[in-house]
């Protein structure tokens, strides 16, 4: 790549269309740089060049999002660019999410990377940040030489595929994502280091740092059991035997769901457990030891709620990340809301 | 699910992990490869546990919560 | 207690008549290693080949990576409880070859694999041997074929016993020759006032490791000295994720034992290991294991303590409770904690102290080969396994290993 391919993307303003008054421009693009852009093209001197500049009314992307994503992303798309580079925002917050939405469709749409300038408060931050980077900067366009600075570096290093270094010494703000980097010292070594600094009630610092609880409030309990519909769901991964739809035995890709209609319990001739994280023996032997069917069934005749649901929904809960399971989580209940279940009774291993 | 606003109750073996990652109504179950059964009982009273089990289970569901809380199973034991 | 490491240094391995060890060349008499080995009759055909550093090869199914052993002197086996009597060991003289190891492979149909298998590679040239620290060592490649009818439990131990049985066999000829360097291990007193440091083994997947031969299933958590580590009364039994395994020759090194060693007597003092059996399944046997460990830890008078662990999902769980039942107890720790799927499950406010062995999920690019051994395509995915590869680092052996063994970690992006 003798020389990379930049497009660069401003609101109306920094375009010098003018101000809130014409906010209400449409999406429209000029070959070459345009306004804060010409100080990109400075500090890419001959490694790059910025093709193209789109721009668009702050108000005018927010009217009708989708449409204007897609007139903004067929003009950048045109440049045939191999990296955007958007704002910098600063902590203008229309803008910054307008940047937002751009670069997650370069990145997504377009598989290109992309680079923004904001202030961390500002909205477009919590959009994109875990895959754009964000450079950051101040609130008020006084930082702006130093943030197109550091965007322009980044844009380069980005498109040339050059391995970057950490989110501190780049000047972006961390992506939530990590990443392996081999270290002078085996992780024993490290330990020992890190612990005597501990004793020594010296600064230390974790390698991990710990993750924040994703709390859900807790739904309101069920009015009337008797007449409710109530779902089975499981991680335990009891599925018929054989593995018809191969679920991982760990790190699972899906759920499934299957048919218990007209089942009183689940047996060990016609399901199993496919998961690869505990002794399955009990389970093969008798699955109601993982999904209680029986009792569910018994339950049922007697009264105590409506209905069952005539499916179960199954997945493996071993080694599988907690977004997966929180996506899982999320399709599995608007299956469940499409047929009115009011109530979940769900095993975990 | 429950962001979704449906009700759920987890039985697992390990209810305090499940307490702390934020599941709101859990039951304590009896071992990891069988929260809902136990192979070491005769198969009437493992059934007979695994009904209590499933019975605190819709207690659970029927009853309102502020924080995540495990419901104990009568003479669920290791 | 007090153990001599006899190292010998291997530069390079070759097939001769005779197994033997001169000029830092092991010659393998591979007919007389395959006889060795046929010894048990649940073996069915048995494989030999040597694979150097620099090879365009790949192994694939890789079950263990072995270092050579073979005990000289003092109480006790090779490989206590498998391959001898289960006595303590820990004391007297322990030959190993440098620079060499065993692996062995296992080619089963899918049917008869036990659920926890997962493929293993090992690249011997391309950017696969940055990962995998057996990437850089000369590999005796033992590709085991249990005869058929085993039960998983069958095919495991033959599996095992016939990796353990390679080593020992090669360690062997150099039964009656001086070691080129002799090391010494003896948690000897230290100037008073140093640190008291414990290492804390949390192993809690359905089966980590065998303690003296038994698997340490259900096992209550005990003491273990240091040196029995060092001299081969750990073996591993895990076969599932490849970068997470703590092979047996990262049993036999084991890093943190090592590293402490290293610090005994000038900034610590070793006071010892704490082990826990695996196969916690249930909140009240892990609050059982956790009061045990730190319990154990207290009774050594540690003030700290390094905390790793043997496999992953729940038993993440029997880690934080152990770091926090110590934390309490007043004993600081340190834990290692592997990264899968970016974020732990659980954790607890006292685990502010954590290294990180690195992460499972990002893949690697493996160039395309000229020579692959122990398969012809990968398990799961069908790829073929001499090919071009894209694989999570997950897939390359010991790469995260959990005790910490190799000089990987991971950071924010």
């Amino acid at each position: 790549m003798a020389k990379i391919r930049v497009v660069h993307y401003l609101n109306q303003f920094f375009a010098g269309v003018g101000g809130e008054e014409k906010a209400g421009t449409p999406p429209v693009s000029r070959d070459g740089p345009v306004g804060p852009g010409k100080a990109f093209q400075e500090v890419l001197g001959q490694r790059g060049e910025i093709v193209g500049t789109v721009f668009c009314g702050d108000n005018y992307f927010h009217e009708d999002l989708e449409r204007t994503k897609r007139e903004v992303l067929d003009l950048i798309a045109g440049y045939r660019p191999d990296v955007l580079v958007a704002g910098p925002a600063f902590s203008a917050g229309r803008y910054g999410l307008a940047c937002a939405h751009v670069c997650l469709d370069a990145v997504q749409r377009l598989k290109i990377p992309a680079v923004g300038g904001q202030h961390p408060d500002n909205p477009g931050v919590g959009l994109c940040r875990s895959q754009v980077y964000i450079v950051v900067t101040g609130e008020t366009t006084a930082g702006m030489r130093q943030a197109i600075t550091t965007m322009a570096e980044l844009a380069w290093k980005l498109a040339m595929r050059k391995t970057l270094g950490t989110p501190e010494v780049e000047g972006y703000l961390p992506r939530g994502v990590r990443r392996n980097v081999f270290v002078g010292e085996d992780g024993a070594e490290r330990a020992v280091k890190m612990l005597l600094q501990k004793i020594r009630g010296e600064l230390f610092t974790t390698e991990l740092p710990l993750p924040t609880v994703d709390a859900v409030k807790p739904p309101l309990a069920v009015k009337d059991l008797k007449e409710a519909v109530v779902a089975l769901v499981t991680e335990s991964g009891i599925v018929p035997k054989g593995n018809p739809d191969h679920l991982e035995s760990a790190q699972a890709s899906k759920w499934i769901k299957y048919d218990i209609r007209g089942k009183a319990d689940l047996t060990g001739e016609e399901f199993m457990s496919a998961h690869g994280g505990y002794d399955n023996r009990f389970g093969n032997e008798d699955p109601d030891r993982l999904v209680p069917l029986d009792v569910m069934r018994e339950l049922e005749q007697e009264g105590r709620f409506k209905q069952l649901l005539n499916h179960y929904y199954v997945t493996v809960g071993n080694c599988t990340s907690v977004e997966s399971g929180r996506q899982y989580g999320k399709e599995i209940a608007t299956e469940l809301l499409a047929q009115g279940v009011q109530a979940v009774v769900l095993t975990g291993t | 699910m429950e962001r979704a606003g449906i009700p759920g109750v987890l039985i697992t073996a390990l209810p305090d992990l499940a307490q702390r990652v934020g599941a709101n109504r859990i039951v304590a179950g009896v071992r990891m490869p069988h929260p809902v059964g136990d192979p070491s009982l005769p198969l009437e009273k493992e059934r007979a546990l695994r009904r209590r089990i499933v019975e605190t289970a819709l207690k659970a569901l029927q009853t309102e919560v502020g924080e995540p809380t495990v419901f104990i199973v009568a003479k669920s034991g290791p | 207690m007090r153990l001599e490491w006899g190292t010998f240094l291997v530069k390079d391995a070759v097939f001769g008549h005779k197994t033997q060890l001169s000029d830092g060349v092991l010659s393998i008499d591979r007919d007389g290693l395959r006889s060795f080995l046929a010894q048990d009759p649940n073996l069915g055909a048995i494989d030999v080949e040597i694979v150097h550093p620099g090879d365009e090869t790949r192994i694939v199914h890789a079950l263990d990576v072995v270092e050579p052993r073979f005990k000289v002197a003092g109480h006790g086996s090779t490989f206590p409880g498998l391959l001898g009597p289960p006595h303590t060991v820990g004391e007297g003289r322990t030959h190993r070859l440098r620079g060499v190891t065993v692996v062995q492979t296992a080619d089963i149909p899918h049917r008869l694999r036990p659920t926890q298998w997962d493929e293993a590679i090992i690249d011997m040239s391309g950017p696969g041997v940055e990962y995998s620290p057996f990437g850089k060592t000369v590999n005796v490649v033992v590709g085991l074929r249990p005869v058929s009818g085993l039960t998983p439990e069958e095919y495991d131990t033959s599996l095992l016993l016939g990796g353990l049985r390679a080593a020992e066999y090669l360690a062997k000829s150099t039964a009656d020759l001086q070691p080129e360097q002799v090391e010494t291990f003896e948690l000897g007193p230290v100037t008073p006032g140093l640190p008291k440091v414990a290492y804390i083994r949390v192993a809690s997947g359905t089966n980590d490791v065998a303690i003296y031969g038994a698997k340490s299933e259900a096992m209550t958590p005990t003491l273990i000295h240091p040196n029995e580590i060092l001299d081969g009364a750990v073996v591993n039994l895990n076969w599932g994720f490849a970068s997470e395994r703590n092979v047996t020759y990262v049993q036999l090194n084991n890093p943190e034992v090592l590293a402490l060693y290293r610090h005994h007597g000038k900034d610590l003092n070793f006071v010892g290991v704490v082990m826990s059996g695996s196969g916690a399944r249930s909140q009240w046997e892990k609050d059982r294991n956790a009061e045990h460990l730190s319990k154990l830890a207290r009774l050594l008078g540690a003030e700290a303590a390094i905390i790793s662990w043997d496999w992953g999902g729940s038993s993440q769980f029997d880690l934080m409770l152990t770091c926090q039942k110590c934390e309490k107890l007043g004993i600081k720790t340190v834990l290692v904690v592997v990264e899968m799927d970016q974020s732990l499950i659980f954790s607890t406010p006292e685990a502010d102290a954590i290294v990180s062995p690195g992460i499972t999920d990002e893949v690697v690019e493996l160039p395309e080969m000229k020579r692959v051994i122990g398969g012809e395509t990968l398990y799961k995915t069908g790829w073929e396994a001499k090919g071009r590869l894209e694989v999570p680092v997950r897939y390359l052996m010991a790469s995260t290993n959990r005790l910490g063994f190799h000089c990987l970690t991971a950071r924010q992006s």
